[in-house]
C-alpha cells in the first residue's frame, strides 16, 4: 500500500492535475473567505466552510479522482498492477489514501484563513477543527465514490463526468423529501443527507452516527471497488 | 465424438459453472455487505436516537444543556410532548440567512433531543409541518396553534410558545447592530416547568398613574421566561384581583394612588392577616406620590426622600449614552442570598430611608437595606431637577446611602404565621439598564422576586448572546489578503503548466 500510495501522491505532482485541484481549492477557499470574513468582518467561518462543502462535491472531487484507476486502465498499467503480487486493498488504499492527502492539503486553506483571524481575535479553532474533520469525512466518501466510478472506465472524462452526476445526486437529494411527499423518502433521504450529516460538523458539534456514516461509506465504495478489481483480474 | 473433444467439452462445462459459482459468490458477498453497512448504520441511527451524544466544540457551549436545565428535564415525572409545528428539517440543518438564527434552531433541536434522554424518554418531540398539511389546524385547534407555534402538552396541562420566544433581539447603542440572544434554555426549562405540575404564580403590575411601559414590558418578559405569568391591573377600577397574584408590582408611576387605592392595597397585602403577600415598587425620580410614600413609611418604615443620588468618584459610575450612571454592590440579604458583593447600576435613584431595624425577633417589621452607596455618593435635591435650576449636589445625612431596601412584615397568631415581603427600590430603570454581564441587573431584577414568590423549582438560566465580535479590517489589510487568495491559485496554475510543458514530450 506504501508504495502505490507514494506512486500515486507523487505523481499529483508530476502532472498539473495536482496543482490544479489545489489551485482550484485554494481559490474557492480565498474567494468565500474574502466575501464573507473580510468583507463582512466577521471571525465565524461557517460560511466558508458550507460553501466549500458544496462546491468541492461537484468540482474538486470529480477532478481529483477522475484518473486514479482510469489512467490506469488507459495505459494498460492495470495489467501490471493486477498481476503484480500486491494485496488488491493495499492498491485500492494507496490510491484512496494518495487522493485524500492532496484533498486535506487544499482543505488546509481554511487553517491558512483561521491563522489570518487569529491576528485579530481569538478564532474559535475546535469549531474550525471539527469542519475541516467534517469536510475530510465527507470528501474521503466521495473520493471512495470517486474511486469506484474511475474504476469502471477508461475515459477519464467519463469518470470526472460520473462522479459530478454522484455529487450532483448527493447534493440534491434533499430535495427529493419536497418532491416525494412520502414518509418512507423522508426516512431514506434524512439516513443518506450529506448535507444533514455535515451541517452537524458546520454547526460545531461532533455527532457519533454522522462519522460512522462517513467511515462505513468510504469502507462501502472502497470495498466494492476491490470487488470490481478482483472480477478484473479473474476475468 | 473422440475421446479428445468428449474431454474438452467437459473441460469447458466446468469452467463454466465454476465461473458461475464464484461470480455468484461474489455478488451475494457484495449485496451482504452492502445490507450489512446499511442495517449498522440504521442501528447506529437509532442508537443516536436514544443516546444524542454529541461534542460540542463551540467556545461557550452553544450546544450543551447548562446543569440547571438538565436538572429541570431530570425531574420530568410525567409524559410530555412537545409538538413543533413546523419542517423538521428547520431544525435539523437549518439553511437561513441569518446564521445567528441558525444557530438558535439547531439549539433548540437539540435541547430537545437532551431533554428526551435526560428524562428518561419521558419527554418527546414531534414535528408536525402545518404548512405542508393545513388540517393540523383544524386537528389541533383547541390549543389555538398556528405554523409558527411550539405545544407543549402533558395529560392535564399544556402550554404553547412561539419560535419568536426562542430569541431577543436588541438594538446595541454602541454599534447600531441588533444583537440576537438565544433564550432557548430558559424558555424550554420554564414551559417544562409550568406544564410538568409546576406551580402557578401570577405577578400583577399596576398601571394607571404614568408606570413606565418599556420597563414594565422587559420585566414581564424576563419573569415570564423564568415561569412565572404576568398580567396588568388598574387598581382604581378593577373589581376583582387574580388569587394567584402573589406579588404586586409598581413601576416608576408619576402620579399618586388615591387614598382608596391605598386601602385596597393594604389591604390585599394583609390578606385578612394572613399575609404571605408581597409589593415591589419602583419609584420615579420625576414623580410625585405622597400618599403612596406615606403608606410605605407608616406601615413599612421605608421613607421616600425627594433627593437624587449622583456619584462623584470617577471609579462608581459609568458614562453611557452621555449620562453618568452610578454603580454599586448589592448587599446580600434573604432576598439577595446570591447576590452579595455583585456590582449593579442604579440610574437616577432616590434617596431611601429606613425606620426600623434588622432584627426580625426584636421587631414585627424590619428593614433590610439591599443597594447602598459610599461616601462618595452626593445627593441633589429633585426640585433641582424639576425646576432646572442648577444641579448642587450635597452630601447626604448619613452614609452609607440607601437606594433599595426590603422591609419585612412577620406576624404569628395561634392560627396564622405569614411573611409580607415589600420591596423599594429609589430606582426604576435599573431592570433595563444594563445587559453587560459584569452587572447583575437583570439578576437584581429576578432573584427578589424568585425568593419572595418562589416557584419552588424556578431556574435562572443567562440568555446566551450570539452576537459575535466583529473585526476591523484596514483597506490596506483587506488588499493584501485579496493579493495572497489570487496569487497562490496563480503561482499554482503556472506550475502546472511548467510541469505540463515539461512532460509533455515524455
Amino acid at each position: 500500500m506504501r508504495a502505490v500510495f507514494k506512486r500515486e501522491f507523487k505523481t499529483y505532482f508530476t502532472s498539473p492535475i495536482g496543482y490544479c485541484v489545489l489551485a482550484i481549492m485554494f481559490a474557492l477557499t480565498g474567494f468565500f473567505f474574502v466575501a464573507s470574513n473580510v468583507q463582512y468582518a466577521t471571525p465565524d467561518m461557517t460560511v466558508v466552510f458550507q460553501n466549500l462543502q458544496s462546491y468541492m462535491l461537484i468540482l474538486v472531487l470529480p477532478v481529483l479522482t477522475m484518473r486514479l484507476m482510469s489512467d490506469d486502465k488507459r495505459q494498460k498499467t492495470d495489467q501490471l498492477l493486477l498481476t503484480a503480487p500486491v494485496n488488491l486493498v493495499g492498491i485500492v488504499g494507496g490510491k484512496f489514501l494518495a487522493a485524500i492527502l492532496l484533498f486535506a492539503i487544499g482543505c488546509s486553506m481554511t487553517l491558512v484563513c483561521a491563522v489570518i483571524i487569529a491576528f485579530q481575535t481569538t478564532p474559535d479553532w475546535l469549531v474550525i477543527f471539527g469542519n475541516y474533520l467534517g469536510l475530510l469525512l465527507l470528501g474521503g466518501m466521495v473520493i471512495a465514490i470517486g474511486l469506484l466510478i474511475s474504476s469502471l472506465t477508461e475515459s477519464q472524462f467519463i469518470a470526472a463526468l460520473g462522479s459530478f452526476l454522484a455529487s450532483l445526486v448527493l447534493i440534491l437529494t434533499d430535495n427529493l423529501k419536497t418532491i416525494f411527499d412520502s414518509k418512507i423518502v423522508s426516512a431514506v433521504v434524512d439516513f443518506l443527507s450529506v448535507n444533514q450529516r455535515y451541517s452537524s460538523f458546520a454547526a460545531g458539534t461532533i455527532q457519533y452516527d454522522d462519522i460512522i456514516f462517513f467511515l462505513s461509506m468510504q469502507a462501502l465504495f472502497l470495498f466494492l471497488t476491490v470487488r470490481l478489481m478482483d472480477r478484473k483480474r479473474w476475468n | 465424438m473422440s475421446e479428445n473433444k468428449k474431454k474438452a467439452v467437459r473441460r469447458s462445462g466446468f469452467r463454466t459453472n465454476r465461473k458461475l459459482q464464484l461470480g455468484a459468490t461474489a455478488t451475494v458477498l457484495t449485496v451482504v455487505v452492502i445490507a450489512a453497512v446499511m442495517v449498522f448504520n440504521v442501528i447506529v441511527g437509532i442508537l443516536y436516537d436514544r443516546f444524542p451524544w454529541a461534542l460540542d466544540l463551540t467556545a461557550d457551549s452553544t450546544y450543551t444543556l447548562s446543569d440547571e436545565s438538565r436538572e429541570v428535564a431530570k425531574k420530568v415525572n410525567q409524559d410530555l410532548e412537545i409538538l413543533v409545528f413546523m419542517d423538521e428539517a428547520m431544525f435539523a440543518s437549518p439553511t437561513t440567512e441569518s446564521e445567528d438564527a441558525n444557530v438558535i434552531l439547531r439549539q433548540f433541536y437539540r435541547f430537545t433531543q437532551d431533554y428526551g434522554t435526560l428524562s428518561g424518554g419521558k419527554v418527546t418531540t414531534k414535528y408536525l409541518d402545518m404548512e405542508a398539511d393545513p388540517t393540523l389546524a383544524t386537528k389541533y385547534k383547541e390549543y389555538e396553534v398556528d405554523s409558527s407555534s411550539i405545544l407543549f402538552r402533558t395529560k392535564d396541562q399544556y402550554r404553547v410558545i412561539s419560535i419568536d420566544d426562542l430569541y431577543k433581539e436588541e438594538l446595541d447603542s454602541t454599534t447600531y447592530s441588533y444583537v440576537y440572544s438565544s433564550l432557548v434554555e430558559q424558555k424550554l426549562a420554564s414551559t417544562v416547568n409550568a406544564v410538568c405540575g409546576g406551580k402557578t404564580v401570577t405577578l400583577t403590575f399596576l398601571t394607571g398613574h404614568g408606570e413606565n411601559e418599556q420597563v414594565i414590558a422587559s420585566m414581564k418578559s424576563l419573569y415570564e421566561l423564568n415561569g412565572y405569568t404576568t398580567n396588568v391591573l388598574n387598581l382604581g377600577s378593577a373589581t376583582e384581583i387574580d388569587e394567584t397574584t402573589e406579588a404586586m408590582i409598581i413601576v416608576g408611576p408619576t402620579s399618586d394612588y388615591s387614598i382608596e387605592e391605598i386601602t385596597r392595597l393594604r389591604a390585599w397585602l394583609s390578606n385578612d392577616g394572613k399575609l404571605n403577600r408581597d409589593l415591589l415598587v419602583m419609584c420615579n425620580y420625576l414623580g410625585s406620590c405622597p400618599n403612596l410614600y406615606d403608606f410605605l413609611k407608616n406601615d413599612y418604615g421605608v421613607t421616600v426622600t425627594d433627593n437624587l443620588v449622583v456619584e462623584t468618584n470617577t471609579d462608581n459610575y459609568l458614562q453611557m449614552m452621555g449620562e453618568m450612571i452610578p454603580i454599586t454592590s448589592i448587599e446580600g440579604s434573604d432576598v439577595t442570598p446570591d447576590l452579595d458583593g455583585e456590582k449593579v447600576m442604579m440610574p437616577y435613584t432616590l434617596e431611601l430611608k429606613t425606620a426600623f431595624g434588622t432584627d426580625t425577633e426584636a421587631e414585627a417589621v424590619t428593614n433590610h437595606p439591599l443597594v447602598e452607596f459610599p461616601e462618595s455618593a452626593k445627593l441633589i435635591a429633585q426640585s433641582q431637577l424639576t425646576e432646572n435650576t442648577e444641579a448642587d449636589p450635597k452630601d447626604a445625612e448619613e452614609y452609607p446611602v440607601i437606594g433599595m431596601v426590603y422591609a419585612k412584615e412577620m406576624r404569628q397568631t395561634s392560627e396564622h404565621a405569614g411573611v409580607t415581603n415589600v420591596i423599594v427600590s429609589g430606582s426604576y430603570l435599573y431592570p433595563i439598564t444594563s445587559s453587560m454581564t459584569q452587572y447583575k441587573n437583570e439578576a437584581l431584577t429576578l432573584e427578589p422576586i424568585r425568593t419572595i414568590a418562589s416557584l419552588g423549582d424556578t431556574v435562572v438560566i443567562s440568555a446566551k448572546d450570539l452576537s459575535s465580535i466583529t473585526l476591523s479590517y484596514s483597506v490596506s489589510d483587506a488588499r493584501a489578503i485579496q493579493i495572497v487568495m489570487i496569487a497562490v491559485p496563480l503561482i499554482l496554475v503556472a506550475i502546472s503548466l511548467f510541469v505540463f510543458l515539461r512532460r509533455r514530450h515524455l
